[in-house]
């Protein structure tokens, strides 16, 4: 990709010919990088020779392995961060993030509520307030934070 | 003096000692590493003067590692990796009963390894800076390599997968406009993209959320906070042992010291080397392992003694020596600062505090570990879930704190993905992240380079110090099959 890619890039005008320009450097290391790639390749399959194949259903049991589904919540919440974070602001958005990962993680309802309330405010006043760092208020704007 | 006295202002104080408890806090909970407290400390550093920063990162860095040894001690995990080697005998003893005893050896020795290793910081930087002061780009483009080299032989897995690892960070170094041409390379039409990768929130994202993914990975381990009995700190016998044990700490010191220096190694290397080497030298060394103060006294020493080491090539070449140094450097490019050999001569009442602030440090450790000790009774109480939960949030913040920018989170979370992934294919993240820093500078003297030599690459070969990291660069990945012949040769001669 990096090789087909760079064949749109200018041709250097000063200096040593095509080596100093913009797509001699990222050449040199795609070439690295595919050399590298077919080493790993050759030994892997000399790894692999005598041990099970890995199949679909093995593949579909990790995937449904709890942890996975942990990681797999942490990452939606996060885009939900990415994307909700101007919209409904950093309070809410901090908030759910946290109080739906402590109930997955199983920390008992009084105690989310309670940490989850502790972290918001804990990163409002470290963030917002001591550095200054603007935190949009989204939907919480009449609050004046 | 000046500068001396200059770092015990309140404004750099406060937040120096503040971020020493952050950094035992870190270091004494599994899972949490002392990179991962430097990268989530940085976004905080940028909004105070450098020496501020730069106190609080070193401040982190040595508390987190002495820390590690807490759980290692008493529960069987490494804190940090660099406690890793801890465990042997730091465990062993605590079954026995001296538990305490091998902490009060872990504090001391980290004081004593971490003291001898700035001294070896403070005196050793400046002359190599006055000769790294001939270095030209052809030499400079041999030490960027030798360097991330280095971290992708020495790191765990593969010298292959290390050199993946240095290569797809190289490439990921090139997004951005082209220094040389201004030419926008790899943006797909973003204008986001047009800075670059920015550093520090890959880095947060390839060792805080990564980190977090792998922990939550396990659930079954979420639940449980790791209690444990009172703790009874006995210094009673430690002055003996300290005193019976002294060459043993000064030579793990200097071990961890020089191998903290190679750019990748780090102390936990540091450790594991320095355990072996003592192992190897020591009269009971059939009883390493089973518990005795040496076991624990060698690593300690070590990793403490490695983090001033790191400094040493991050200061002088501006290359990293280990993850720490590595957001340092990417700290102090932001802060306005370009390590090298001339921040000795434009910036030396910085360097002169960095010096301080990494001396004084040893002493608030002793007082600072100490309470950390005694207050972990109730901190391992506190359930692993609700820190996990803890470090997400942060990670997204402190992404977004440095720019307010959203992108700087998604770059966080793609870089949190392909550290996970990384991670779980066993390829190592430190050369992909020195590869970030060291990117830019090996393009830049390569080409420039080139444009001197007019496009020969003779004088990367002929100059008598690019020569001799040539043949460094050679050995370092195909020693194997050039002993091969050599060993077979001797094999034959003996028999």
């Amino acid at each position: 990709m990096i090789l087909f890619l760079t064949r749109a890039f200018p041709k250097a005008s000063t200096g040593a010919s095509d080596l100093t320009g913009p797509s001699f450097y990222p050449n040199l290391l795609a070439i690295l990088f595919i050399l590298c790639g077919i080493y790993e390749i050759v030994y892997g399959f000399k790894e692999v020779e005598g041990r099970n194949s890995i199949g679909l259903a093995s593949i579909l049991k990790g995937i449904r392995n709890p942890g996975f589904v942990n990681i797999f919540l942490m990452f939606l919440l996060t885009v939900f961060f990415i994307v909700f974070m101007n919209l409904l602001g950093f309070i809410i958005c901090s908030y759910v993030f946290l109080f739906i990962l402590m109930w997955r993680f199983g920390v008992p309802l009084i105690r989310n509520i309670f940490y989850s309330i502790i972290y918001v405010l804990f990163l409002l006043f470290v963030f917002g307030k001591i550095f200054a760092i603007y935190l949009p208020s989204g939907v919480l704007d009449f609050l004046g934070l | 003096m000046q500068e001396f006295l200059s770092i015990f202002q309140l404004n750099i104080l406060i937040p120096w000692i503040i971020a020493m408890i952050f950094g035992i806090f870190v270091g004494a909970i599994p899972g949490l590493t002392a990179t991962m407290g430097v990268a989530l400390i940085i976004p905080l550093t940028f909004y105070m003067e450098p020496i501020a920063g730069l106190a609080m990162i070193l401040g982190v860095s040595f508390c987190a590692i002495f820390a590690g040894d807490i759980p290692a001690t008493y529960l069987r995990i490494p804190g940090t990796p660099a406690s890793g080697a801890a465990i042997l005998d730091g465990y062993e003893m605590n079954l026995k009963g001296k538990g305490p005893l091998a902490l009060a050896l872990d504090l001391t020795c980290s004081f004593l390894g971490g003291l001898i290793g700035v001294l070896i910081l403070i005196f050793v930087a400046p002359v190599l800076a006055k000769f790294a002061l001939k270095f030209t780009n052809f030499e400079y483009f041999w030490l960027g390599t030798l360097g991330l080299s280095m971290a992708a032989v020495i790191s765990k897995g593969a010298k292959v997968k290390g050199a993946i690892s240095g290569i797809l960070g190289l490439i990921f170094a090139t997004i951005g406009i082209d220094i040389t041409t201004g030419y926008p390379r790899f943006t797909f039409g973003s204008t986001q993209l047009m800075d670059g990768i920015g550093f520090i929130p890959a880095m947060i994202g390839l060792f805080g959320i990564s980190e977090v993914f792998k922990n939550v990975l396990s659930p079954e381990t979420l639940k449980a906070p790791a209690i444990m009995e009172k703790i009874q700190i006995s210094f009673k016998s430690v002055g003996k042992l300290l005193y019976k044990f002294k060459f043993l700490i000064i030579q793990s010191s200097i071990i961890g010291n020089l191998i903290g220096a190679l750019p990748g190694a780090g102390a936990d290397i540091a450790a594991w080397v320095s355990y072996g080497v003592a192992k190897k030298v020591s009269r009971r060394a059939d009883q390493f392992g089973t518990g005795i103060e040496e076991g624990v006294i060698a690593p300690t020493a070590a990793n403490n003694a490695a983090l001033g080491g790191t400094w040493i090539p991050a200061l002088v070449f501006g290359i990293p020596g280990d993850t720490i140094t590595a957001i340092v450097l990417g700290a102090m490019m932001m802060y306005g600062l370009k390590p090298g050999p001339l921040i000795f001569q434009q910036n030396r009442f910085l360097v002169n505090q960095i010096f301080y602030v990494a001396l004084v440090s040893q002493f608030f450790l002793l007082v600072i570990g100490w309470a950390g000790i005694k207050a972990f009774t109730y901190f391992y109480k506190f359930p692993r879930n609700v820190v996990l939960v803890g470090v997400g949030v942060f990670c997204i913040v402190g992404s977004y704190a440095l720019r307010n920018n959203l992108f700087d989170v998604e770059i966080m979370l793609l870089f949190g993905i392909l550290g996970f992934i990384m991670e779980r294919c066993q390829i190592p993240m430190v050369p992909l992240i020195l590869a970030l820093i060291l990117g830019p500078m090996i393009e830049d003297n390569l080409r420039v380079g080139l444009v001197k030599s007019d496009g020969s690459f003779l004088p990367f070969l002929i100059r008598p110090i690019c020569t001799t990291f040539f043949i460094l660069f050679i050995l370092l990945f195909f020693w194997e099959p050039i002993s091969k012949p050599f060993k077979w040769a001797l094999n034959k001669r003996k028999k």
